[in-house]
């Protein structure tokens, strides 16, 4: 009973260490992804990166833990065994024991192959979980477009070739085991016949004899069993590496942290000769970049469809490596580090929500609001406070919701502020999306706020509003608006057009449209698309 | 095809366990030869596993307790053999098992998968991407140690446990009755353990899929937690989740680690109460059997002892089987989308008819008593603020959704049971928000559609000017592109959302805000291109703004879900109404330039 009890706490605690090391690991996924730079993590695919994380560790967890018990088990039982049988019988143990190390060398052999078909079983697995993925959050697309049928047939190629992959694995993992046994009973024979005369002639008795036997093929089994292990290894090893494939990416520094002798103390952003590519592109998405913004400043920045806008916007929030210079308040922007987000706030084009509440989704728990939010559910009263650090979370809060005109979206939600959330955002219009994220970047002090594209789901007269509040709240911030459309742009202080990746003007609105050039040219195509819009009415 | 033809049967709601069955049962029919080797093989091991201990008593009874040598070899050989023999056996167990478990799981994950192609979109606005991913791929991989080990180990240890006590009622029937409350006890006690462990399990199944829900959602959002710094928030949400999916698998090792334990227990006092009955001297119930019967009866007690107590272990693994399949079954629960498709005749001579048309995300109404006539080849466009209905509508006239109430009727045909692969013929669609598949740019213009040849393509491309934009990429038409990085930018991915949406030569096509993310310049471009495709076409875009609308025959305002005003530009002017109040407002608010 004791012998039970102590058996107990055996195989408790190494299940535990397998679950304690299976979440581990999950969680050291999940930092070592979350330290990576963004230029690396585009390239990964989230359907792979959650195979790795669920499957694969799951994998190596299961191996751990039955080879933790079967190497206690299986190898103490087997040494016992032998020893006892050498008590018994020291010649014709040695002998009938010979078989024994060729079951381990046929283990051994299968190591390669065992660790090749294990990775593309893991690998077939992955690609199923990218498909559906795709498939999930492509449905909609899939369905207005007719495809949802191939893509299913798809699907169903990837299972076939997974299945194939794992039948060749399991068969070679788990098949072999019974000619494991065989290799370590072949000596059995000797066992049976040798020790069968040995009754004959009086030296064993029966009893010697059975219990002799038994123990031999029990340590023959156990044979197989460790042989098993061994195999199961093998396998998992192929895991293991595919974790470790994402756990060794090491992410350093974005680049250096030297800032331009000219920029050092200087106020505001300052940007020099700054360029840019995308990670695996062929081009530079912008070149040779310069211009200045001073605290309070607004400025526009436009250019036609892949004029490098976007990526303008990506390089200023820190979070790339560029060529150049850009620096902010006389500290380089990618090398701000962990105080990047106090300085800078970025709005990208994704527009993503969490799945969580209007005050997650905004607030995104960066700071702790008062319980009069969490709480009591009312959005805060607004204090004037632009862009004050001093200021409290709420009165944060309540300067991002109101400039991203939500009072009355938030008002009108059942829950309040706190109405959740769906990744899809099935309770919000896309408009609501696209302010709730603007209200997220506005929220805090950092002194620079990039929007790229924020108006693009907003109508006209709300865009009018936004931009009036922005303006009035501005304080010591800069603004930085990425736009195509320029109805907004007579309230910045600067305009910035990029071509082909290069600033080709730079000044006020007015200046800009004073030297009739790519600017103008857009402003009056926009002017000449109103007037057609208008036109039926005048021609009528 | 002269008159509706249902292509698909209607389908019953088939529950998860059905599903399981059939595909159980296809597998199965599907593969006889296998399963009757398979049953052969389980047979015979359960016969060549008794063997060794008759063989034994022989070697002892006729050998030893005569003291012969002779035949002890000949005896020894045939023990070998035996050992052989049932290894073989063992072997081809396990590689049919697989065969067949790996199959049935495949079965499984398409039938999943054709369940999920069932469901309406509402399903999937409202659960979140890693939720239906779990559910598709863990949890039915969840039911693998069913098919691969737990059933077929079941039947087999079942047959090893009846032939053993067969085999030990025939050596000393007095002990049978030991036997069978041996084996009622462990019934008992293990199933306690089943209730248990079952619960635990589906809090795992919960568990697991809420790490799969975060995953997937705080990977694909990485760019806003990166940017906000919300790394920490992120750490300590995931550390819940471990720390909540931990709790769940160490209950389950708590009784995973007692249940062997209380297992060998029993069979110790089991084998002492056999022993203590058969050894020929010492109780007054002693049975006195032959030296030989009583080797042969210990070894068989031992072991009888073996597959139950791996029945009972069985029972707890294929627990995990069972969790997964309930959450297979609340999957399949789900209703199916009642979309019966039917093959019917397109009225070249009809263009866009909505009747009566009210639709509800959920409680949201999004469209109220919708009605719209648009002729064939009139171009129509559908103004509103954001959140007005007009992205719902669409969708609705692309046969996305079923209508809640009222008729659409696209070229005298009904866009929702429309078959698939007829509706992008009949309609071209550009969404608002464009998507890019893994695959070569030709591919993505074509999307998987072999019937669209190479050179239609590249007319696409030119007509939408991107042909020159391709032809600058690395390789051309068959530059690899998809999730990340996709070397265009998000103008260009919309430009390649047009070139999509024309390839097939549809009759309609749908625009949701197809300038949006434009500047002027490409604007211009594709409404040069759009008036080019336009000509043979009934075209129905959407626009948030006046500035949008360019060519249209119609204008049709929307606001809070109805259709407010509709008419020409030139009537709606003279009505002083919505139309003139949005031109009055839009011109102000772009006049201040």
């Amino acid at each position: 009973m004791l012998f039970q009890l102590a058996r107990y706490f055996k195989r408790y605690y190494m299940r535990l260490l397998t679950n304690r090391v299976n979440s581990d690991v999950r969680a050291g996924l999940l930092d070592n992804l979350f330290t990576r730079q963004l230029s690396s993590l585009s390239q990964e695919h989230i359907g792979d990166l959650m195979s790795r994380m669920i499957g694969d560790v799951d994998q190596v967890g299961s191996s751990i833990q039955s080879t933790i018990t079967e190497v206690w088990d299986s190898v103490l039982l087997m040494l016992s065994y032998f020893v006892a049988c050498l008590y018994y019988h020291p010649q014709l143990t040695l002998l009938a024991a010979i078989p024994i190390p060729f079951a381990f060398l046929i283990a051994e052999k299968l190591r390669r192959p065992l660790y090749t078909l294990s990775q593309k079983n893991r690998q077939a697995l992955s690609k199923i979980n990218v498909h559906l993925r795709h498939n999930v959050t492509g449905i909609a697309l899939l369905r207005l477009f007719g495809l949802e049928s191939s893509s299913r047939e798809r699907y169903d190629l990837l299972l076939r070739d997974q299945y194939k992959w794992q039948v060749l694995t399991t068969m070679l993992q788990g098949g072999v085991g019974p000619f494991y046994t065989f290799a370590a009973t072949l000596g059995i024979i000797i066992v049976v016949g040798r020790g069968g005369e040995y009754v004959v002639q009086g030296v064993w008795s029966i009893g010697d004899f059975t219990a002799y036997l038994a123990m031999f093929s029990a340590m023959a089994t156990r044979t197989n069993v460790w042989a098993r292990v061994m195999n199961t290894w093998h396998g998992a090893s192929a895991s293991w590496d595919r974790i470790c494939e994402k756990l060794a990416v090491v992410s350093g520094q974005i680049g250096s942290a030297e800032v331009h002798p000219d920029a050092a103390g200087a106020e505001g952003l300052k940007v020099g000769s700054l360029s840019f590519s995308y990670p695996f592109a062929n081009e530079e998405s912008i070149r040779d970049i310069s211009f200045t913004a001073h605290p309070g400043q607004i400025i526009g920045i436009t250019g036609p469809v892949g004029s490098g806008k976007s990526a303008l916007a990506a390089v200023l929030s820190g979070l790339y490596d560029y060529s150049g210079h850009a620096s902010l308040a006389g500290r380089e922007v990618r090398g701000l580090g962990a105080e990047r987000s106090a300085f800078i706030s970025w709005m990208d084009s994704q527009h993503f929500v969490f799945s969580d509440d209007v005050l997650f989704n905004i607030a995104l728990g960066r700071d702790s609001v008062s319980s009069l939010v969490s709480v009591q559910n009312t959005i805060p009263s607004q204090t004037d406070v632009p862009g004050d650090p001093e200021a409290t979370p709420d009165a944060w809060l309540a300067q991002a919701i109101a400039l991203a005109a939500l009072n009355q979206d938030i008002a009108s939600f059942d829950e309040g502020m706190q109405t959740r959330l769906m990744e899809r955002g099935v309770r919000v219009s896309g408009g609501q999306r696209q302010r709730i994220a603007l209200a997220r970047a506005w929220y805090g002090s950092s002194q620079l706020v990039i929007l790229d594209d924020p108006f693009s789901a907003i109508d006209i007269n709300m865009e009018r509003q936004i931009m009036a509040n922005i303006r009035a709240e501005i304080g010591d911030r800069i603004v930085l608006l990425f736009s195509h459309r320029l109805a907004a742009f007579s309230l910045t202080d600067r305009v910035l057009v990029l071509n082909k990746g290069c600033l080709t003007e730079y000044g006020s609105h007015d200046e800009l449209l004073q030297q009739r050039g790519l600017y103008w040219s857009i402003f009056t195509a926009q002017n000449v698309l109103r007037g057609e819009a208008a036109g039926g009415e005048d021609d009528g | 095809m002269d008159e509706a033809q249902p292509l698909n049967p209607p389908k019953g709601s088939q529950s998860g366990s059905s599903m399981i069955i059939s595909a159980v049962w296809q597998v199965l029919t599907a593969n006889l030869l296998i399963v009757l080797l398979l049953l052969a093989a389980i047979f015979a091991s359960v016969g060549a596993q008794l063997y060794p201990a008759f063989l034994m008593r022989r070697i002892i009874d006729e050998n030893f307790a005569k003291g012969l040598t002779e035949g002890v070899w000949r005896l020894s050989w045939l023990y070998l053999l035996t050992v052989f023999a049932t290894n073989l056996l063992q072997f081809t167990k396990v590689a049919f098992t697989t065969i067949l478990g790996q199959k049935i799981l495949m079965d499984m994950r398409a039938r999943m998968a054709k369940r999920l192609s069932e469901l309406s979109i509402a399903y999937f606005v409202r659960t979140p991407t890693g939720e239906i991913m779990s559910r598709l791929t863990t949890d039915v991989d969840a039911i693998n140690n069913l098919f691969s080990a737990g059933i077929i180990n079941v039947i087999s240890d079942l047959f090893r446990v009846f032939g053993l006590l067969v085999s030990l009622y025939a050596l000393a029937p007095h002990l049978i009755w030991l036997e069978l409350i041996a084996i009622v006890m462990v019934f008992i006690c293990s199933d306690f353990f089943r209730k248990e462990i079952f619960k635990w399990q589906r809090v795992v199944r919960l568990n697991i899929a809420a790490i799969y829900t975060f995953i997937q959602e705080w990977l694909t959002g990485i760019r806003t937690i990166k940017t906000y710094a919300i790394e920490p928030q992120g750490r300590s949400k995931f550390q819940g989740l471990l720390f909540d999916h931990l709790y769940s698998i160490n209950a389950i090792a708590r009784y995973d680690s007692w249940f062997p334990c209380v297992m060998q227990t029993l069979r110790a006092v089991f084998m002492a109460t056999a022993l203590w009955l058969c050894v020929p001297s010492g109780s007054p119930w002693s049975l006195g059997l032959s030296v030989g019967t009583l080797a042969a009866v210990s070894d068989l007690i031992g072991r009888l002892f073996a597959p139950i107590e791996a029945l009972a272990q069985e029972f707890q693994t294929i627990q995990q089987s069972m969790a997964g399949i309930a959450r297979i079954n609340e999957f399949a629960a789900e209703p199916v989308e009642d979309r019966v498709l039917q093959d019917q005749e397109i009225d070249n001579s009809a263009g866009i008819e909505i009747e009566d048309l009210s639709f509800a995300y959920g409680e949201r109404n999004v469209l109220q008593s919708v009605r719209l006539s648009i002729p064939k080849c009139e171009k129509a466009v559908i103004v509103g603020r954001s959140g007005a209905g007009k992205t719902t509508l669409m969708n609705l006239i692309a046969g996305l959704y079923h209508p809640g109430q009222g008729k659409i009727s696209i070229c005298g045909v009904d866009p929702f049971t429309l078959p698939p692969e007829k509706r992008r013929k009949l309609i071209g669609i550009v969404p608002q928000m464009p998507q890019i598949f893994d695959g070569t740019v030709a591919e993505n213009i074509r999307l998987m559609d072999d019937n669209v040849s190479r050179d239609s393509v590249e007319t696409a491309a030119k007509t939408v000017g991107m042909h020159e934009t391709i032809m600058a990429l690395s390789e051309g038409y068959e530059t690899q592109i998809g999730e990340g990085a996709t070397g265009l930018s998000s103008g260009e991915v919309q430009l390649l959302s047009l070139a999509r949406a024309i390839v097939a030569d549809p009759m309609v096509l749908l625009l949701d805000e197809p300038t949006s993310g434009m500047d002027a310049k490409t604007e211009q471009r594709v409404f040069a291109a759009i008036r080019a495709i336009g000509e043979n076409r009934t075209i129905f875009s959407i626009s948030h703004r006046l500035s949008g609308i360019i060519d249209a025959d119609t204008i049709h305002l929307m606001a809070e879900g109805r259709v407010v005003e509709s008419g020409t530009a030139d009537e709606l002017i003279a009505r002083d109404g919505w139309y003139a109040m949005y031109q009055k407002m839009e011109r102000a608010g772009w006049l201040i330039e």
